[in-house]
């Protein structure tokens, strides 16, 4: 069982040496990299809360969701 | 009100912005993976030549680089999902729940674990366990796509569930009614496979150009052959699926259905219309001609949708009326008059129930629920979706997928019979037109299924002016602005290392 775990550990950090040997890999990491702290981290944190979340429990969530829809 | 409108426009903006840039990297992920396995297959039948290999890897290059450029961009509509359409995103949470749950568990575990086997895997596992994980692969992407796409089929066609206004959400009460729901096949099969004719282009373009302008014929042959019959095969099921939608659409949303084919007052031997140019002051109930020109062919219409060119096909203007003929016999359907009508009595009991919660509320609202989102407007005419983007759209996806076919079928025939023919420059040209035109075709079809579902965002239940939370238009604005900004940076880094890649090959 360890040894399987070695195994799968082993090829996934070949697979990050491998990727990021060549110019198109280092490319796409950078990308990634970027794309993941703009678009999930600082646009999330920054302009995308959940409007819902401010409310404690599900019967003052549905209740704000009522009258948000019957004033609509 | 100025500034729910100006909400609600630049929220649809946004999220329009943000699908139709996830969907410019799905489609290929669907149909670049099946052609990578079909190449792997034929390897490894073949004795494992080296010359398929570096083809097989060649493909597999852009299918990854496309793959990390996709990772993330549907997470952003989730985001949105939250923010701006929180009303929406808590009266179908239950429906959206169980297939997002079972899509993120497909897409997570199944695509991710086998796209890195397939990707590196090739001196670490045996030839076979390759050859699985790259079909796991293309079934583990169309499997994820059948849960968003069942979600998306529901807010055209709602069912298997039941309102509890207590919790003021859509309870599913049928699992299977809302996976196996005819509209949610039809999409399945539609959106999957025109991802697999997509990619037949993307390869056939590529290969037209590694032919006609690389010299790189030895690989531009083998790959139009593959991915011409999985282009081919995918669009003439496609085209099956989408008859199928449209019969769907035709009476599950008949108002979609005569703005997607531009008819505002019902006849019999309805006419198709190939080509027309809308008359922008055709409005409802003018006496204005539809068209200002169009070529079509009378009878076609009756006779795809109804079986027959005597059968009656609605206009807009008959289904706000109620009136259709089924079988030479006049039928009443509910005309938007009513429909307004007890969807405001639906809201009026939803009201009531939150005060008193009584029984005969309840009744009453449950009574009317299937008109319930009729209730936010006074008038029919708030009813018609936009008819021309519609129309457009729709058939900007017909003409761009009968250029896919020809393309697709003259690419296979060149490389069986007139291999020398691929290496034309005209050729190349035509072919690198196709990849482009089936994106336009791809973005067309979900424009004129979105939008033609307008103004509801769940069909009849719940119209997009409910959906939307109470933030202010600028900051939807400037996040719609910055999306822009960051999106088009983005594709021009992504399609640039895509050539960067097509042209290292090339130069080999």
């Amino acid at each position: 069982m360890i040894s399987k775990i070695t195994r799968i550990k082993d090829f996934y950090i070949d697979v990050w040496r491998r990727s990021v040997s060549t110019k198109t890999g280092r490319h796409l990491w950078l990308l990634l990299l970027l794309k993941v702290s703009i678009l999930l981290v600082l646009f999330k944190i920054l302009f995308f809360p959940n409007r819902l979340a401010e409310y404690e429990t599900d019967v003052q969530k549905a209740e704000a969701v009522r009258q948000s829809m019957l004033n609509s | 009100m100025t500034d729910l409108i100006q909400t609600i426009d630049w929220s649809r903006w946004q999220f329009a912005l943000t699908a139709c840039y996830h969907w410019l990297f799905v489609p290929l992920t669907l149909g670049l993976s099946v052609i990578c396995a079909v190449m792997e297959t034929i390897y490894l039948k073949k004795g494992r030549p080296e010359k398929w290999l570096k083809l097989i890897k060649f493909w597999m290059s852009l299918f990854a680089i496309n793959f990390v450029c996709g990772i993330a961009t549907g997470i952003i509509l989730e985001f949105e999902f939250g923010t701006n359409w929180s009303n929406y995103s808590w009266f179908v949470g239950d429906i959206f729940g169980a297939p997002l749950a079972i899509e993120g568990l497909f897409a997570f575990f199944l695509e991710a674990t086998f796209v890195v086997v397939m990707l590196f895997g090739w001196k670490r596992v045996s030839p076979k366990f390759h050859l699985t994980a790259t079909w796991l692969t293309a079934i583990g992407t169309s499997l994820s796509a059948l849960w968003i796409l069942v979600a998306n089929a529901w807010m055209q066609f709602p069912t298997g569930m039941e309102f509890n206004p207590d919790t003021m959400r859509n309870e599913m009460t049928d699992f299977w009614s809302v996976a196996l729901s005819p509209v949610a096949l039809n999409k399945f099969c539609h959106t999957v496979m025109s991802g697999w004719a997509l990619s037949g282009c993307f390869v056939i373009g590529v290969s037209g150009w590694l032919a006609a302008f690389g010299k790189r014929s030895d690989m531009a042959i083998p790959s139009v052959k593959v991915a011409g019959w999985v282009g081919l095969i995918g669009l003439v099921l496609t085209m099956a699926a989408g008859h199928g939608s449209i019969l769907q659409v035709s009476k599950s949303q008949p108002m979609k259905f005569a703005a997607l084919e531009g008819v505002w007052t019902g006849s019999t031997n309805a006419e198709l219309t190939a080509v027309g140019l809308l008359n922008p002051d055709k409005e409802l109930n003018n006496a204005e001609d539809p068209f200002i020109f169009k070529i079509g062919a009378p009878g076609v219409l009756s006779w795809a949708t109804r079986g027959s060119t005597d059968a009656f096909i609605p206009g807009i203007e008959d289904i706000i009326a109620g009136r259709d003929t089924i079988n030479g016999l006049e039928v009443n359907t509910v005309s938007y008059a009513e429909r307004i009508a007890r969807g405001k009595v639906a809201l009026a009991a939803l009201a009531e129930y939150g005060e008193t919660h009584s029984p005969e509320a309840l009744q009453t609202l449950r009574e009317n629920y299937e008109f319930f989102g009729y209730g936010y407007y006074d008038s029919p005419s708030e009813l018609v979706p936009p008819v021309g983007l519609i129309y457009y759209s729709y058939h900007m996806m017909v003409c761009g997928g009968m250029y896919m076919l020809l393309i697709l079928a003259i690419g296979l025939f060149f490389a069986y019979k007139k291999q020398g023919l691929l290496e034309k420059k005209w050729w190349g040209a035509a072919a690198m037109l196709a990849l482009v035109v089936s994106w336009i075709v791809s973005q067309s079809g979900w424009i004129c299924a979105e939008v033609g579902r307008q103004p509801w965002v769940i069909q009849d239940l719940m119209p997009t002016r409910a959906a939307i939370s109470a933030v202010s238009p600028s900051g939807v604005q400037t996040t719609f602005w910055a999306f822009a900004i960051v999106f088009t940076a983005m594709l021009i880094a992504e399609i640039s290392i895509m050539i960067n890649k097509i042209r290292q090959v090339a130069k080999k």
